[in-house]
Formats: C-alpha cells, structure tokens, sequence
C-alpha cells in the first residue's frame, strides 16, 4: 500500500473535524461543555491535519515534523477529552490530575522538540517508516490512562441513566473513543505503525460524533444546524468517495503529485457545492425508498395540508388527522383536542385507541397550565416537560388525573397564525420507546400544516350554524306570523328546535295566571313524531 | 416520574436545578398566575367541605378578584373549633400528617396544622430547592452529591421544621446525622450532640440548624472544647480531621473554628436569629446561612437563594396577600374595618405588609393573618438577574414595642442593636415600661464574662439604636429623650431558667424567656428575685 493514498484517510477525519467544529461554535460557544468540545475536536483536528501531512509527504514539508505535531496532538486530546466528559456528566472537576495531564503533556512536547518522541520519520520508496523515541512509550500509556478514565465515567454515566435517548447519547462517543483508543494502539505494534490505522479510528470518532450529534443532541444543537450538518456529512462522504476515486485513478496511472492532489481535492470542493443540488434531485419519488421512518415523515408532511384541505367536516379531518399520525410515529393512542370558542375549552373531536367511552367527556380548560404553555411556546410538551417545567406545576390535581388517564406522553400545539386551536395528545407507542426528537419535529410539523385546515372548517362550520340559526328563526317567524293554525306553528317550531336540540319529548306551555297550561306535548318515537 | 434523590444520583443537575429551581425564573406576573390558578381549584375543594363553608361564609367566589373583596380575613381563632380536636372530617383534603406549634391564642397554648399529602410533596420539592441554593455558587452550578452528611439540629417533630427532617431523609440519599431513627428516641440536646460527635468522625457536608446554635457549637470550638486530649482520646477516628482543624486554626493564628475542620457545601437555617447571626455563621462555619421563612401552618413559605439576600417566595404553597402598614394601622384601631390586600405584583419597595395566605394543594387556611410583618428590600435581584420581590423577615406584628409613638422596636431590631453594640452577651429580654410619666424601653441583658456596668451598656446600645434606627436618632436630636433604661441580669441566670423550664417539662419554643414583653414573674426569675409568698 503506498503512504501517500492512504492520507485520504486522515483527511476526511479532518473535514469531518472542521464541520464539526463551525457547528458547535455556532451553537453556542459559551457554554463550557461546548467550549471544551470544541477544544476535543480541535485537538483532534490537529491529529488528522498532521497524520494526512505526514502520509501524503508533500514536498519541502518534513514528514518527522508532522509526525511529532500527530502525536503530541493526541496526548493532549486524551486529557481534553477526560474534561470535556466530566463537564458533560456534570460531574465535579478534578482539576488536579486534569493540570498534571497537561502538564505532563507539555513535558512531552519539550520533549518532542528535543527528539525524544519521534525518533525518524521518512517516506522511502513509495512507504512510510516510523521510529518512536522513548518519549513516546512514556506517554501512551498516560495517555491511555486518561482515556480510560474517560471511558470509566461514560460507562458509569451509561448505567444511571434510565432514558433511552440520554443512554444513546452516551453510547455513540463511547463507542467512539473505545474505537480510537483500541485503533491507536496500532502506534505502538511493529508493522502497523506505517499505516494510518489510528486515523480509522478517528475517521469512526467523527462519524460516530456527529451521529451523536445529529440524533441525540449530544451538545444540543438547535435543528436548523443539525440540518446542516446532515447536509454536509452527506457531502462530505460523497466528496471524499469521489476524491477517493481520483486518487486512486492518479496512483493507477503514476502521476500522484502533489498537483493532482491538488486538483483532487478542487474537485470534491466542486461538488460540495454542487450537492445540495443533487440532494433535491435525489428527493424525488425514490427518495421514500430508502428513507424509511423519515420517508414516511416526508409524505405525511406533504400530504397533511391538501388531505385536510379536502374534507368538509371537522370530525372527519380529525379522524384522519389521528390515524395518520399514531400510525406514522407508532402511538397506541391518541386524540385532538379542538377549541369550542363559546366554552372556552378544548374539547376532543377524535380520541382513537381508548376503551372507556367516559373519555370522550373529557376536555381542556383554556386556562390549564398544559394548554397556556403550548400557547405561548412553540414546542411539543413531553410527559417529562410536565413534571420538570415550573409553570405547569399550576396544574391541579384533576389536570393531572386526566392526562394521566389519556396516558399523555406528547402533548402538541395546533397553531394558526400563532394562536393555539388545538392540541394533538399522544399515548405511549406500541415498540415502548420514547419519543424521539425528530419524532417530536415531525409531529409538530404536521400539527401546523393542519392547524390552518382545521380552522378554516371549525370557522365554515360555526358561520354555517349562524346561518342555519338565522334561518330557522325568520322561518319560525313567518310561520307563527301567517299560520292561524296553532298545531302548524308548533309542529314547525318543534321541528326546528330539533335541528338544534336533540330531544326525545318537547312540552310548549302557556303561562296562564300562577299556573303553567300545557297546549302541546310532542314525543318522537320511532322516528315519527306523536301528540 | 424522576425524583430528586434518581437525578442526583444520576448526576443531573441541570435537570435538578430546572425542575426544582425553575420557579426562580418566573416574573412577577407568571407567579401570581401560577398562584392564582391553584386558588380556583383551592376554592372548589373549600366549597366542599364544612371547614371551607364556614370560613367562605357560605359564599362560592368564582374569580380571584370576589374571593378577595367578599371573604373575611381569618385568625387561628377561627380553626380552634375544628383543628385542636384534629378533625380531618371538616377539612378541604384528607392530611397525612399534623404540625404543631406553640400557640398564645386564649386558653389553647398549642396550635395544630393539618398537612395534605400534596402540601408534603411540595416542601420536599422546596427543600430540594434550598439545599441547591445553599451549596450554588451560581445559576445551576450547586454541589450537593449522594451521601453528602447532614448535620439536622431543628425541632423534632411535630414541629414544623420536624416535618423537614423526615422529608429530607425521604427525598435524598443523604446521611441525616444523627439517623433519624435514633434521633426521634433522643431529646433535642443529646441529638445535637450525637450529631456533632458523627460529624466529627464521619465528616459534614451540610447543616441545617438554628443560628444560634451554629454560634454555640462555634463559641465551644473557639474555646479549644473539641480539639483537647481528652476529646481526640475519645474519639481516635476524628484525631486526622481535628489535626487539620488545627493546623489550620494555627497558621492562621487563631482559635480552632468549625470551618477549619469542616469545608461545608451548604448552611440552611430558619428563625429571626438568622439576619441577625449570619455574620457570626460565616466567621465560625465559612459560609452564611441560608434562610428559610415558614411556619407551622405553610412550612416554606419563602427562602433565600444564593446570594444569601432577599427572599422570595415560593409560589405554589399558599396564595400570598399582603396588607399594607398603613391599612393595618387603621383595621387595629376600628375592628369593624376591613383592610385591603396588595399581590405580589402590587407591592413597593421599602414597605413593610403583614402576610395573609391562603393554603393551597388541599391545606386548611383561608385569607389566614399569621401574623407577622415583611419587608419589601427589592422588586427585582439585579445580581441574580431574578425578577421577583426580594423580602425580608421585618417581625411579629403583635410584638411591637412603641415608645410614645415615635419609634415602633421590633424584636429584630433590638437584637441587632445589641449585636452592633459590641457587647459580649448571653441572653436578653425587652418591654416597655412607664418610667414615672414616661415611656421607656427597658432592656434586660445578661453579660458574657464581661465586667460592664448597666450605664456603660446603656450608652453602648443607645448609640447602637441611633445608628441603625432614624426615628429613635430622630427622637433624641428632636425631643431630647434617651427612653434607655438597661439592666444587667446576674450571670447564668438565663441558663438556670431555661433548666428550670426543661425540668418543668415546658415545650421547645417556651426554654427560652421571650424576648419581647416578658412577665413581671419571668423577670423576677431572671433576676433572681425571689417571689414574695
């Protein structure tokens, strides 16, 4: 295998860095977590920067210089990392071993400069040979001692905790750093030394980083930059594929110069730009294909608006509404609250999977808790929201008794043009898994997509209602106005007044005096009205 | 459901301080919506239940605004018939457990005070509240870990403060020093003791503990009483923690203090004495103590976070009002006046309100006067960046002393002169008596080893008074009165009274002589005056 391809490696470990690093700055750089994050992957960065330096032996650069810059990088990252994972634990500082971490690292980087890491460093017909000096076999074991630390409170930090979704976001780095530290090794074992094994282990580090960071929130970075750094680790791989592609093309036909590297790494550059242009193109119908979960997030995000948009009927809407979406995110059960203007609540036009019919007579006052949160943020509420958010401890007792019944795990805004309409309430889901974030986007998406639908029917329908009010009146005056038939006046009058209200029997009395005189007594029987 | 004791374990304190803490971020607004909110169902539940009709007058207020025009403000009076026989029968919720207090109502020299579950569970929640804001250093950097040692020296239960005790063994994996098993079998002395003696062997992380009990345990250390031969002998697995206790003490050139042998994570503590002792908390245990505002019928109504200032309160107790000085002056002198009540949105900076609440989650009080007076310091913490009222505990309403109208003492105030004073006491007491035509105050204080004579204490407190209180400077440079008269007591005449009182079985609020308005007999006892038969 010739040295100088296989700094493609290094490479794409140190892209994947630079992303990383640009989108946790722009998150939120003052967060301490964040900051040591960012110092974790710098150093890292630096580790990838001087392994592909050193493998793709540029010329008048000095392969033991880059070689020396590699190792001393990777000490430091393994106390960086100790620190950044006890701050991410909240965890106490032990600023003592984190001080004599780095200060035995700075020892090793005087060191360094005298020799005594790196002994010889060169590329010699087309391969790459390493000599360690003492230096390092002093360090790596100090190295791997933090790492190991580092590893022991993440296991530790795995084992207490009972959320799937915060054990996930442990698991991912973990699984990162035991790759590294394990890949690493290959440092010290004759033979493997000459190949970038330990940058394969970085490669994995970054990839499985920003996988925990783009699935578990590992430093809670908001969904607009986890979007783009969806977009550029899609780019990224396809870049370095291609890049990979053209120098092994170069090696093919000996011309890997440090030009065609050049040109190699323009290209990829090229298409990184152009990607998100094929990313639209590979949206299309076999997009959903491959998708899976997400593909069907897709559809019914499409989908929501124009299916509503096509029923008349609020009930109907809701019905459909619910389905699609306990099916889609897998809820057992669930239901939509609408808001009824008059009596001020929401009341559910839909609960699907419940057995007790006593359910239906449930409702939402405007002014629970629960309800005023959703309308004033623009975020789904979570059965954890609702013991952990202070504003809702305002909830009373009976608030909480019926969401407990409703078994309410995710409670989402229905919102249109800002103002809460309804609110869609999720059970558990039939795997047992929690909700997801991107399960929590989803559902909030659609839930607006909706809002406008359902509003504009519950406002047709409450405008055809006056109307039919309207009506009814100037028909009752008419009739009362023109009939001298008194039997015909009631008989319209209980006819009508049954559009509005449904009654079994209807008694019309005359106040005579003191006393009340029964002039008609109506009762409906088998659909046929009797006097 | 997570609770506190699963996330401290868990590590999460982020998630602590947002579920516990978080009510800190309200504005003033959300908190009186919170409040209210928790009022209409409290109003429902009273509407139901004999204790709440009779204390509604029979009235169902829909809105905030009706309760607080049409309903009375109540007194513990009013509960005697239905609390002092312990009727769960009469009250809004079921409770699970009663406090008690000590009472001065007509014949009843107790007052009990039904808990609801749901009321328990909200101390719990507060007291986690407290024991992060004790040890925070900032906004959601506290310190507190599993198995960090508590230190418990408040009143067993059913006191209150008792009540705090079983609720923090309960919420967190601390170890309560003593157990609490062993200690409900001790008398408060020996608790203390035993618990200090653990802490001296097994180490101290926090304390919860009346002031002037921190200042003791801290008087003794000073005077060498855990660090001599005899008491390393004792106690061979303390002799490593008193060691450093004292090389500390020594490089430093002073006695040994609690602080050398103890690196405390949080102080917590409850009674007037705390404004007053914090600085000499922080000179003997290194860090002051935070201080809680409760009582037996709302066990926390308000805290201090952790800048160790203002309180505020916590908003899912009780509903809060408040009545200004002014209309309580007026409702004093016509009883047949109704005074009118502020919200916490309403209140002004510098005012002092007498507190009204009105139990929430299940409680039994309604528009409930306690009694005691508050002081606004602040609408807003800047520092903390915290926009509810900042409060501080001005006195008891009924224990005023004025002195011909001009000036009106509180207990707190006088303690503090006496403090400012630089006298060494031990003990004291305060009325007001006629002095031939005139008012006096007369303050009776009992020395510590000091050889002062009652004229030289007199200018030392006098002048103490004038500076820390205008209207009694102002009185002096107006009128030319000095309405100063102070006795000395006999030295360890406090301590024999309050062995006397233990021996006569008296309960814990009653070991001491009251510090305002005591009796002629309790003076003359103080004095060592024996009674004429």
């Amino acid at each position: 295998m010739s040295s100088q391809y296989a700094a493609i490696i290094p490479l794409i470990a140190f892209i994947g860095y630079v992303v990383l690093i640009f989108l946790t700055a722009k998150q939120d750089s003052n967060k301490q977590a964040n900051r040591l994050f960012i110092w974790y992957l710098f150093l890292l960065m630096m580790w990838s920067f001087g392994s592909f330096m050193a493998y793709a032996n540029f010329p008048f650069m000095s392969t033991y210089f880059w070689n020396t810059f590699l190792i001393v990088s990777a000490f430091f990252a393994s106390v960086a990392l100790f620190h950044f994972v006890r701050v991410f634990l909240n965890k106490p500082v032990p600023w003592l071993w984190i001080s004599l971490g780095y200060g035995i690292f700075i020892l090793a980087t005087i060191a360094a400069t005298m020799g005594y890491v790196v002994k010889d460093a060169y590329h010699s017909g087309g391969h790459y040979h390493l000599e360690l000096g003492i230096a390092s076999y002093i360090m790596w074991p100090v190295a791997f001692i933090f790492a190991g630390a580092t590893i022991f409170n993440l296991v530790q930090g795995y084992r207490s905790e009972k959320d799937l979704f915060a054990r996930n976001r442990i698991a991912y780095p973990l699984a990162g750093i035991l790759i590294t530290m394990v890949l690493s090794l290959s440092n010290l074992l004759p033979g493997w030394k000459y190949y970038p094994v330990d940058q394969a282990g970085n490669l994995a580090n970054a990839s499985l980083l920003s996988y925990a960071v783009l699935r578990y929130k590992l430093l809670d970075i908001t969904v607009v930059f986890r979007v783009l750094l969806r977009y550029a680790i899609q780019t990224i791989i396809l870049s370095c594929l291609l890049l990979l592609v053209g120098v092994l093309w170069f090696i093919a036909g000996g011309d890997l110069d440090s030009v065609n590297w050049s040109l190699a790494i323009f290209g990829a550059f090229i298409l990184a730009v152009a990607f998100p242009l094929l990313i639209r193109l590979m949206r299309g119908p076999i997009g959903g294909m491959f998708g899976g979960t997400h593909s069907g997030y897709r559809q019914m995000l499409r989908g929501t608006s124009s299916a509503l948009s096509s029923m008349p009927e609020l009930e109907d809407q809701a019905i459909w509404l619910m389905d699609n979406l306990m099916e889609t995110v897998g809820a057992q059960r669930g239901g939509l609250f609408i808001l009824d203007e008059d009596k001020k609540r929401f009341i559910p036009r839909a609960l699907r999977g419940y057995d007790s019919t006593l359910l239906m007579q449930m409702y939402m006052e405007s002014d629970n808790p629960a309800v005023g949160y959703l309308a004033k943020m623009n975020n789904c509420l979570t059965a954890d929201d609702l013991e952990r958010v202070p504003l809702l401890r305002a909830m009373w007792k009976k608030e909480r008794d019926q969401l407990a019944e409703l078994e309410a795990n995710v409670l989402v805004p229905v919102k249109s043009k800002e103002r809460l309409v309804g609110v869609v309430l999720l059970g558990p889901k039939v795997s047992g898994k929690i909700y997801t974030v991107d399960d929590l986007d989803f559902l909030f998406g659609v839930a607006n997509q909706a809002a406008v639908a359902i509003e504009n029917t519950r406002l047709y329908q409450e405008a055809k209602d006056r109307a039919d009010w309207i009506d009814m009146i100037s028909k009752l005056t008419t009739v009362i106005g023109t009939s001298l038939d008194m039997n015909e006046v009631y008989e319209t009058f209980t006819e009508a007044l049954k559009k509005l209200v449904a009654f079994d029997r209807i008694s019309i009395g005359l106040v005579d005096g003191d006393s009340l005189r029964f002039v008609a007594v109506s009762s409906w029987m088998s659909g046929s009205l009797f006097r | 459901m997570s609770t506190a004791r699963e996330l401290i374990h868990q590590g999460k304190n982020k998630e602590i301080w947002q579920k516990y803490c978080g009510f800190i971020d309200f504005t003033v607004d959300e908190f009186v919506e919170t409040q209210s909110h928790l009022l209409l169902e409290q109003l429902r539940l009273l509407q139901d239940c004999e204790l709440g009709h009779r204390l509604l007058w029979g009235l169902k207020p829909s809105s905030i605004e009706e309760f607080r025009q049409k309903v009375p403000l109540t007194t513990y009076e009013d509960y005697i018939p239905y609390l002092t026989d312990k009727r769960e029968d009469v009250l809004p919720e079921k409770p699970i457990l009663w406090q008690r207090t000590s009472g001065t109502t007509g014949k009843h020299a107790e007052k009990w005070a039904p808990i609801t579950k749901r009321l328990y569970d909200e101390v719990g929640y507060y007291a986690t509240a407290m024991l992060a804001f004790s040890s925070a250093q900032r906004r959601g950097q506290f310190v507190i870990r599993d198995h960090d040692k508590l230190l418990y020296g408040m009143a067993p239960p059913p006191y209150a403060s008792g009540a705090m005790a079983s609720l923090l063994d309960e919420e967190f994996p601390f170890e309560v020093m003593p157990p609490k098993a062993k200690a409900d079998l001790m008398d408060f002395p020996e608790r203390i003791r035993e618990g200090y003696s653990l802490a001296l062997t097994q180490g101290l992380d926090l304390v919860f503990a009346v002031s002037s009990i921190l200042v003791a345990i801290g008087e003794q250390f000073s005077q060498g009483a855990s660090t001599n031969y005899s008491s390393m002998r004792s106690r061979p697995r303390a002799i490593p923690r008193l060691a450093k206790g004292l090389v500390r003490s020594r490089l430093a050139g002073r006695p040994p203090l609690p602080r050398d042998i103890w690196n405390l994570k949080g102080v917590f503590t409850g009674g007037m004495d705390a404004t007053i002792m914090r600085e000499k908390v922080k000179y003997y245990w290194g860090r002051y103590p935070l201080e809680i505002y409760g009582s037996s019928e709302i066990p926390v109504i308000a805290a201090q976070t952790w800048d160790y200032k203002g309180m505020i309160f916590m908003p899912t107790m009780a509903f809060y009002e408040f009545i200004p000085e002014d209309e309580r002056q007026r409702a004093r002198r016509d009883k047949s006046y109704r005074p009118r009540t502020l919200l916490l949105n309403e209140l002004e900076v510098g005012q002092v309100y007498e507190i009204v609440f009105t139990s929430l989650q299940g409680g039994a009080f309604v528009r409930y006067r306690i009694g005691d007076s508050l002081e606004v310091t602040a609408l807003r913490n800047e520092e903390l960046n915290i926009n509810l009222p900042q409060l501080a505990f001005y006195g008891r309403c009924d224990n005023v002393i004025d002195i011909g109208g001009f000036t009106r003492l509180t207990e707190k105030v006088l303690w503090k002169a006496i403090e400012n004073s630089g006298i060494g006491y031990s003990g004291w007491t305060a009325r007001k008596e006629v002095n031939g035509s005139e008012p006096i105050l007369h303050m009776y204080i009992e020395l510590k080893r000091q050889n002062k004579t009652d004229e030289e204490v007199t200018i030392a407190v006098h002048q103490s008074l004038k500076e820390i209180c205008d209207d009694w400077a102002a009185m002096e440079q107006m009128l030319g009165w000095q309405p100063l008269q102070v006795t000395l007591i006999p030295e360890g005449a406090i301590g024999k009274y309050i062995l006397e009182q233990m021996a006569a079985g008296a309960e814990l609020s009653t070991l001491q002589p009251p510090k305002l308005n005591a009796s002629d007999d309790i003076l003359r006892r103080l004095m060592g005056v024996t009674p004429v038969a």
